[in-house]
Order: structure tokens, then sequence, then C-alpha cells
């Protein structure tokens, strides 16, 4: 199914020429899951928790594996982070790397 | 043709590619029953003049208002969505006890739909549904209008059960539920300013499932600050339907701290249903409110009824003997009406809540999917998040927060994820008071914004 799926992906990418943040599919279903709290946009008048839309990829990556782990203290993080996969959080970080905002 | 056939023929005319201004048929095709050339001759000439897909949503709130958004961008503005919705502008019920407590304004919960048509391209129509047509694929306006759909979205919220003997519209005019956003939720706050100090605030919680599991104690709370800070004499009465409620443990956690809870002089009392604390009637003259073997008389009254999905589901088959609407959760479709796709609190949905962030989850992964669907691709498997901050005191936050998969068909917790707050943590819920602030202005700038 995930075979399957990356190919569909690609292939979409090959002849449409989509930009990548389209093809990551698996990052955009995670990554739309957290806009509820992170915010889509850098205009929604929150502090915090921080926009995490356009951060490098490894940042994200490397906090959301350490808020798993306990590593990194937090509120809120920790408990939602032990929710993903290696693979989930790859997705993810790769699919907000690549959003400029809204 | 049988309700099962005629059900099957409208999920494949539904599944087919839609012609011209989509990327139809790039990608495969797995996961989808094949179209029979019977069904595609047979849509062949109603989809002439469509160059785009068109999907209706009912419902402007938390799950209706982010489909509707999300099917635009996740279509990248391939689909035509129209958005029915009565109000001018949406009141939201988180932050509402907010407003109750006097932490925050009206304005501050209360939001225009002016972006979603100006930066998103939704036409929005403020209008109220009032009959769905499932063969047809039409919805009709109270105002006369009638709306073509190819996939229809169902986002109506919640109706109110006839639970409590007395409890009438008119009663809700001197009573008020404020389990709505809005005229309700100012009623209530009005009604605490003019309570005279010494008064005491009874509030009716209602049985499970019912719209934002914390939302009652929170309530509780909100109302207790104010009246600590205006009203010393005065307490809060919580009767209960249930004889526990979410967040239980962090909420008696912070009422003891705050409000005295357990001792004599506690601001905040709840009777849970075992101890007599489910309400079977309210006498609105004398302002009491009768349990099986009791009655207690308030100066203010909260009754909060027991609830159902909003009026548009039951009216259009969409509801079963629950009362809530079944759903296939990898597209939210009905599982009784084919094309009709129903989210947030009308939906089935637990182990998901019925709150306002989990019906903006369940909306992106029905926009994703309908676009899918329309697009004729392969669905993608989806993941789901709920987290839901509530104020005990303006400095006193806490949460429950979970993600959800789908396995065999249905939603379910991702083990070792998820859970509350931790407990004992003054630093914790310090943060998580401003989270919860911050939390409200990110989600509905994701959702209006």
């Amino acid at each position: 199914m995930k075979g399957r799926m990356i190919a569909a992906a690609t292939a979409l990418l090959f002849v449409t020429g989509l930009a990548p943040a389209e093809e990551n599919l698996r990052g955009r279903t995670i990554g739309s899951a957290c806009f509820g709290c992170h915010g889509a946009g850098s205009d929604s008048g929150a502090a915090i928790p921080p926009i995490i839309v356009g951060a490098p990829a490894q940042f994200i990556e490397d906090s959301l594996k350490a808020f798993r782990e306990d590593s990194r203290p937090s509120t809120i993080m920790g408990r939602i982070a032990k929710g993903y996969t290696d693979e989930d959080i790859a997705a993810v970080a790769q699919y907000f790397s690549t959003l400029g905002g809204n | 043709m049988t309700g099962i056939k005629r059900r099957r023929f409208l999920k494949m005319v539904g599944a087919a590619p839609v012609a011209g201004g989509l990327l139809g048929g790039c990608g495969d095709k797995s996961g989808q029953v094949d179209t029979p050339d019977a069904a595609m001759e047979s849509i062949a000439p109603a989809q002439g003049k469509q160059a785009k897909a068109h999907v209706v949503v009912i419902g402007g709130g938390f799950g209706g208002t982010t489909a509707a958004k999300y099917i635009r961008k996740f279509s990248a503005n391939g689909v035509d969505v129209t958005l029915v919705e009565p109000k001018q502008s949406f009141v939201t019920c988180p932050g509402s006890n907010w407003v109750i407590g006097g932490l925050r304004d009206m304005n501050f919960i209360t939001h225009s739909y002016a972006p979603l048509q100006d930066k998103h391209g939704v036409r929005v129509v403020h209008d109220r549904a009032t009959s769905i047509d499932p063969d047809a694929q039409t919805v009709t306006l109270a105002g006369g209008d009638t709306l073509k759909y190819d996939r229809l979205v169902v986002s109506p919220g919640i109706a109110f059960r006839d639970n409590i003997e007395g409890y009438t519209t008119a009663a809700m005019e001197k009573i008020p539920h404020a389990w709505h956003g809005g005229p309700q939720t100012t009623l209530l706050r009005q009604q605490l300013e003019a309570m005279p100090d010494g008064g005491t605030v009874i509030m009716a919680a209602p049985p499970d499932p019912f719209r934002c599991p914390p939302g009652p104690p929170e309530r509780a709370s909100m109302i207790a600050g104010y009246l600590q800070k205006y009203k010393p004499k005065s307490k809060v009465l919580i009767l209960d339907a249930k004889d526990k409620f979410s967040k239980q443990g962090l909420f008696i956690e912070g009422w003891t701290q705050h409000y005295g809870y357990g001792t004599d002089n506690s601001m905040i009392e709840w009777i849970p249903a075992s101890k007599d604390g489910a309400v079977r009637a309210v006498d609105v003259e004398g302002m009491r409110v009768m349990t099986e073997f009791g009655e207690h008389t308030g100066d203010v009254i909260n009754i909060i009824p027991a609830q159902k999905a909003g009026d548009i589901a039951a009216m259009s088959g969409l509801t079963d003997d629950s009362g809530w609407c079944p759903v296939d959760h990898l597209t939210w479709e009905s599982t009784l009406v084919a094309n009709v796709h129903v989210i947030g609190d009308a939906a089935i949905q637990s182990p998901l809540p019925k709150s306002g962030y989990a019906a903006n989850s369940e909306a992106k992964v029905c926009a994703a999917n309908i676009v899918r669907l329309l697009e004729g691709k392969s669905l993608l498997d989806p993941n789901w998040i709920n987290t839901c901050y509530s104020l005990i005191t303006q400095q006193h936050g806490i949460s429950v927060a979970m993600v959800y998969t789908l396995v065999d068909g249905k939603v379910a917790k991702v083990e070792g994820a998820g859970g509350v707050s931790k407990s004992n943590d003054p630093p914790g819920r310090a943060l998580e008071a401003s989270y919860a602030v911050d939390w409200y202005q990110n989600i509905t700038y994701d959702i209006f914004g």
C-alpha cells in the first residue's frame, strides 16, 4: 500500500511538476493535525508554541525524537511525539521544512 | 434497485474521476471499486457542463469550516466549495467559559468568514440547509435555493435531547445552556454579574457522550474564579448525570488548591449521579431543579442537556438509533447515505472525543480523502490528534492529548502516546495556562484565518 502510494506520488510529481511539499502526503497528513496548536501561518497572534512552518527538517526531527524519548522536557510534546514512528517523524519534519506559511 | 445495490451504485459513481479541472487519472486506483461503463455513461450527461467538482459543506463550525478550507488547499483550488451557514459570524464554544468567567470578551471568541471567502475561495452562503436529497445529490436551503453536490460534508454539531422535564426553548431564555457560543454565553455571564453575593450557581452536567467533555468542570472553575474575586460568599453546585468526568484528577487537584474543594468552605461542590446528582426536571419560575430524590434552588442555573447529532443529520437519515451518525473513518463518509460525509460532534468518532480539536483533525482527513476520491486516486492513511486545554484559573492550565490512527478500519489510540498533564507540577500548570490561550488563537487561525 505504502509502496504504491509512493509510486503514485512520484508519478504525479513527474507528470505535473508539483512542489516536493505536495508529494510528501504522509508528512502532510501528520503535519495537518499539528496546525491546530502550532499555527499554519505566522499571523495567528499566538506567541507560543512556536510556529514550526519553514523550520529546518533536521531540527524538527531531532526535537520530536528528543521529546519522544523525554530527553527534552515538555508539558505536552512528549505525550504527542510518542504517537509517531521514526518514519512518521522524518516525513512530518520534511513536510514542515518545505512550507512557507500561508 | 435495493437499498444496498443503490448505495453501491452511488458509491461507484462518486468514486469516478470527475472530468476537467482536476488531475484525475494520474494516480493509481488501489482501494477503489472499478467503475463499470454503465455507471460512467449514466453520469456523463450530468457532468457535461461542470468544469470542476463541487463540494457543499453544511455547518460553519470547527469541522465544517476546516473541511471547506482544506478541500480548497488539498485540491490546489481545483474543487469548488460552498459553505452553508446561517450565522454571519461564528462564536466558538471553546473559549466561551473564559468569557463566562470574565477573562475574555465576546469579541475574542467571534470569528468572521471573510478570509474563508477572500483568501481561500470558498463560497459562503448564509442560509440554513433544510433538506438533503441523496439521490439527486442536492441540498435545499430555507431561502429556496438548491445546491447540487458531488460530495456533501455535514458538520451540524449538536442538538439537545428532551431529558430534563420543563427545559423548553422558552426556558432557555431564563436558564441558559450556554452550550452553543453566542447570546447564551452572554446571558449566563450577565446573570452571574447580576447575582447577589452569597448566591448559589447550579450547573447541571450532561450524560455521555456530549460536546466538550472537560467543558463542564472548566466552566465550574471559571465561575468559581469569578465568584472568589467578586462574590466570595457564593458557590457553584455541579449536579452531574455521570459518576466521573474528564481530567477529573487534575481538576480536583486544582479545585483543592484554589477553591477549597473538599472543605466546608469549598466554592465548588460536585454531586455525581450515584449521589442523586442527575437533574430530572426544572421549575423555571421557582428557579429549582429536581433530581430523583431531591431538589435544589439556585440564584443562577445553567442546564447542559443530554445531546444528539444536529437536526439536519436526523432529518436526512444520517443518524442511527444512538442519535449520532455512523461513518467510515477512512473518509468520514456516512455508512447510511452515500456521498455524504459527517464530521465533528455529530459523528460517531469514539475513541476520538467530541471536541473542537478532534473536529478540526477529522475535517482534514475527510478533506484529503474527498479530494482523492474526486481525483480518482488511492485513499491516504489517516492520522488524528486531539489536544484539549482547560483553565482552572487564569494561571492554572491543564491538558489532555492523544494521537489516533486507523486499525482494522476503526479509529484507535496509538499505544503509549497521549494522556493528561503531570500532577503536582506548578511550573507546568503556569505554562499550560498560557499555552491554552495560544492553542485557541492558533486553532481558530487554522480554521477561520
